[in-house]
C-alpha cells in the first residue's frame, strides 16, 4: 500500500482489507507455532480496523494486548498515524509529570481550556487549517494504557469544540506530553 | 420590579429552569449544557448564532460573545428558547438572575422566538406547553409571570388565578416589567442618526453660507460646503466633482444551469446556460451558477450565497451544499457563485441564492459570511432578516432543478 488511506475510494479500502486479512490468514497458517490456547494478540487487520474506527476493539481487551505486548503500542500507532487525517505529536515538555495545554499537529492545533462554568471540566478547542476532509473522531495514545476516543461534531468556522470532565481519561492523555493525537 | 429573577424557558416535554448563564473565552462558540455537565444540547449552534454578532443579539445587548448556558432540561428543538434565553442574559448582565439553587423573587415561564429587531415572534404548541407546565404553575408561594408572544395570548386564558401573564409583542415590554433597561439599539442605527444629524447640520451650515455674500478672498477649505446646493453668486472655487453613487438596482442577478455538454454525463464539457429563476427546466443538471453583474456607472461590493434546500444533505457527507463568493463589483464586472448539484438525486432539488449588495465591504456582512459550511436554510432566513435590518439591499431567489434524468 503506497497512498495513505484517506486518499482510496470504498473500493479502495475494501480491496486493501480483503488483501490484509487474505495475507494474514495465510501467514498465520503457516506459523508451525501458532497456538490457539494463548490469549490473541489483536491481528493486525483487527488493529487496523480498530485504527480506522472500522471495528473497534473492546477497551478492555486492547489495554490487556498493549500492557502484555509492549512492541504493539507501537504497531498502532504505526497504523492509526497511517489512517489518520492528521497527527500531532508527542510535545517537547520540560518533564513527563508537566501536563501540556495546548499543542500542535500537522494541520491543527489543540488547546485545552479551563471551563469557567464548571471548576471540573475542560474544554477541547481544535483549529483546524484545512477545513477538508473534516475529521469526526479524536484519537490520543497515550505512553501507557490505551488509546482514548472521542466523536466529533463537524467543524464551525475551521474549529471544532467539545466539552469533558477535566478528570477524565482523554484530557488526562491530552495533556500527557508524551501522547500522540490522531484526528481520523 | 426588583429582586432575583429565575427563568423558566418552556418545553414541551416540562419546563426547563436556567440553572446557569457563564461568560466563557471569547474563543469558543457559545453552547447550552444540561444539568452543569458536558452534555451540549443540539441547540447549541443556533444558540451560538442567538448570541454572537452581526447576526446575534445577545453580544449586542451584554458585549460579550461567548456564553455557557445550562438548564435543568433538554430542549432540543425550534427556537421557542429565545426569548427566555435572551431575558435570562439581560438579568444576568443586571446581576439578577438567580443561579443554581439561589432564592428567586419571581419565576419567569417564557416560549417566544425573538427576531433580529428584538419583536417577540409566535412559537408552536403553547397549549402544550403550558400544560406540561401545570405543575410548576400550581407550586404554592412562587410569584409566576408568564410570557408569551402576544399572537398566542389566547391560549393564556386557562391560567389559573394567582399566575400573572404578559402577551408581548417586543423584548423591550419584558425587560420593562422586570426593571430593565430597554434593549440597546444596534450600532448601526446610533451611527445613522449621527449621520442623519450630521448631514442636517450640514445642510443648516450651507444653506447659511449660501446666504453670505460670497467674501472677496477665496475660502480656506471650502469642500464640505461645495457639496451643498449653491446659487451662482456665491459659488468658490472649481466645480465640486461628485462621482456616481452606487445604484444597488443596477445590479443584475442572474441564474445559469451547467449542462453537459452532447448530453452526455456531468463532469465532462459544461454548457451554461441562463434560465428564468424559478421557472421550469429539463432533468440533467450538473450545476447551478448564479450571477451578479454590476450594470451601473459606479462600483459597490457584493457577497452571494447559493445554498441547496433539503433532507439529501444528509446523505452528502463530504460534498458541499453551500457555497459563497464576494468581492468589489466595479461597473460591468461581475460575481459568481456556483454550486454542483447532488447527482444522485432523482427529484427536484430548490436552490435558494441571496445576494447582498452594497456600497462598499461591511465588515458584519462579511464576518457573519465568513464560514458558510453547514449554513441551514432557517440559517439564511435568519441572516436575510439581519441583513436588511443593517441596511443593505438584499435579494433572494429560489430555483428548482432536477439533477438526474
Amino acid at each position: 500500500m503506497t497512498g495513505r488511506w484517506n486518499d482510496l475510494g470504498a473500493d479502495g479500502h475494501a480491496m486493501a482489507e480483503a488483501a490484509f486479512v487474505a495475507l494474514e490468514t495465510a501467514a498465520t497458517l503457516d506459523d508451525p507455532g501458532f497456538d490457539r490456547a494463548t490469549p490473541a494478540r489483536p491481528s493486525p487487520s483487527a488493529l487496523w480496523a480498530h485504527a480506522t474506527g472500522a471495528a473497534p476493539i473492546p477497551r478492555a481487551e486492547l489495554a490487556a494486548a498493549l500492557l502484555a505486548d509492549p512492541g504493539l503500542r507501537e504497531t498502532l500507532e504505526g497504523l492509526m498515524r497511517r489512517a489518520a487525517v492528521a497527527t500531532g505529536p508527542r510535545v517537547a515538555a520540560a518533564s513527563t509529570a508537566e501536563r501540556v495545554t495546548e499543542r500542535g499537529g500537522d494541520g491543527f492545533r489543540l488547546r485545552l481550556l479551563p471551563a469557567r462554568g464548571a471548576v471540573d471540566q475542560t474544554w477541547v478547542m481544535i483549529d483546524l487549517d484545512r477545513p477538508d476532509p473534516a475529521p469526526s473522531r479524536l484519537t490520543v495514545l497515550p505512553a501507557d494504557g490505551p488509546p482514548e476516543s472521542v466523536a466529533l461534531d463537524a467543524p464551525v468556522d475551521g474549529a471544532v469544540q467539545l466539552l469533558a470532565e477535566t478528570a477524565s481519561a482523554l484530557v488526562r492523555a491530552l495533556a500527557d506530553p508524551a501522547a500522540t493525537v490522531f484526528l481520523h | 420590579m426588583t429582586g432575583r429573577v429565575q427563568v423558566v424557558v418552556a418545553t414541551t416535554e416540562g419546563p426547563s429552569t436556567v440553572l446557569r448563564v457563564t461568560p466563557e473565552d471569547p474563543s469558543l462558540r457559545s453552547v447550552v449544557c444540561l444539568g452543569r455537565g458536558t452534555t451540549v444540547l443540539p441547540i447549541s449552534r443556533a444558540y451560538d448564532a442567538f448570541v454572537r454578532a452581526p447576526t446575534g443579539v445577545v453580544e449586542r445587548a451584554v458585549g460579550h460573545r461567548s456564553f455557557r448556558t445550562d438548564v435543568s432540561a433538554p430542549i432540543d428543538d425550534g427556537d421557542s428558547w429565545q426569548l427566555g434565553l435572551y431575558l435570562a442574559h439581560r438579568l444576568k448582565a443586571a446581576g439578577r438572575l438567580a443561579e443554581d439553587d439561589e432564592p428567586a423573587d419571581l419565576v419567569l415561564w417564557a416560549t417566544g422566538a425573538v427576531d433580529g429587531d428584538l419583536a417577540v415572534r409566535p412559537v408552536a404548541q403553547v397549549d402544550e406547553k403550558l400544560r406540561r407546565s401545570a405543575g410548576l404553575f400550581a407550586a404554592e408561594g412562587t410569584r409566576m409571570l408568564v410570557v408569551v408572544s402576544a399572537d398566542r395570548a389566547d391560549a393564556l386564558a386557562g391560567l389559573p388565578a394567582g399566575v400573572r401573564s404578559r402577551p408581548a409583542r417586543t423584548v423591550a415590554e419584558i425587560l420593562g416589567e422586570l426593571g430593565l433597561e430597554p434593549p440597546p439599539r444596534p450600532a448601526r442605527a446610533r451611527r445613522l442618526r449621527w449621520s442623519l444629524a450630521g448631514l442636517a447640520a450640514a445642510a443648516v451650515v450651507a444653506g447659511a453660507v449660501a446666504l453670505v455674500p460670497r467674501p472677496q478672498a477665496p475660502p480656506v477649505d471650502p469642500t464640505p460646503v461645495l457639496l451643498a446646493p449653491a446659487t451662482p453668486h456665491v459659488a468658490v472655487g472649481p466645480p465640486a466633482f461628485s462621482p456616481p453613487a452606487f445604484d444597488p438596482a443596477a445590479v443584475g442577478l442572474a441564474v445559469l444551469e451547467a449542462r453537459p455538454q452532447d448530453d452526455a454525463a456531468c463532469g465532462g464539457g459544461e454548457r451554461l446556460v441562463a434560465v428564468e429563476p424559478g421557472g421550469p427546466t429539463a432533468p440533467g443538471v450538473c450545476a447551478v451558477v448564479v450571477r451578479a453583474a454590476n450594470g451601473g456607472a459606479a462600483a459597490g461590493f457584493v457577497w452571494l450565497v447559493l445554498l441547496a434546500e433539503g433532507s439529501f444533505r444528509e446523505y452528502a457527507a463530504g460534498s458541499r451544499s453551500v457555497e459563497a463568493a464576494s468581492g468589489p463589483l466595479a461597473p460591468g464586472d461581475r460575481v459568481e457563485a456556483r454550486l454542483a448539484a447532488p447527482s444522485w438525486v432523482r427529484r427536484p432539488v430548490v436552490f435558494r441564492a441571496l445576494m447582498v449588495l452594497a456600497d462598499r465591504e461591511r465588515e458584519e456582512a462579511t464576518r457573519a459570511l465568513a464560514s458558510v459550511d453547514g449554513l441551514s436554510a432557517g440559517d439564511l432566513d435568519r441572516l436575510t432578516g439581519q441583513f436588511r435590518e443593517l441596511g443593505l439591499d438584499v435579494r433572494t431567489l429560489r430555483h428548482s432543478i432536477q439533477p438526474r434524468p
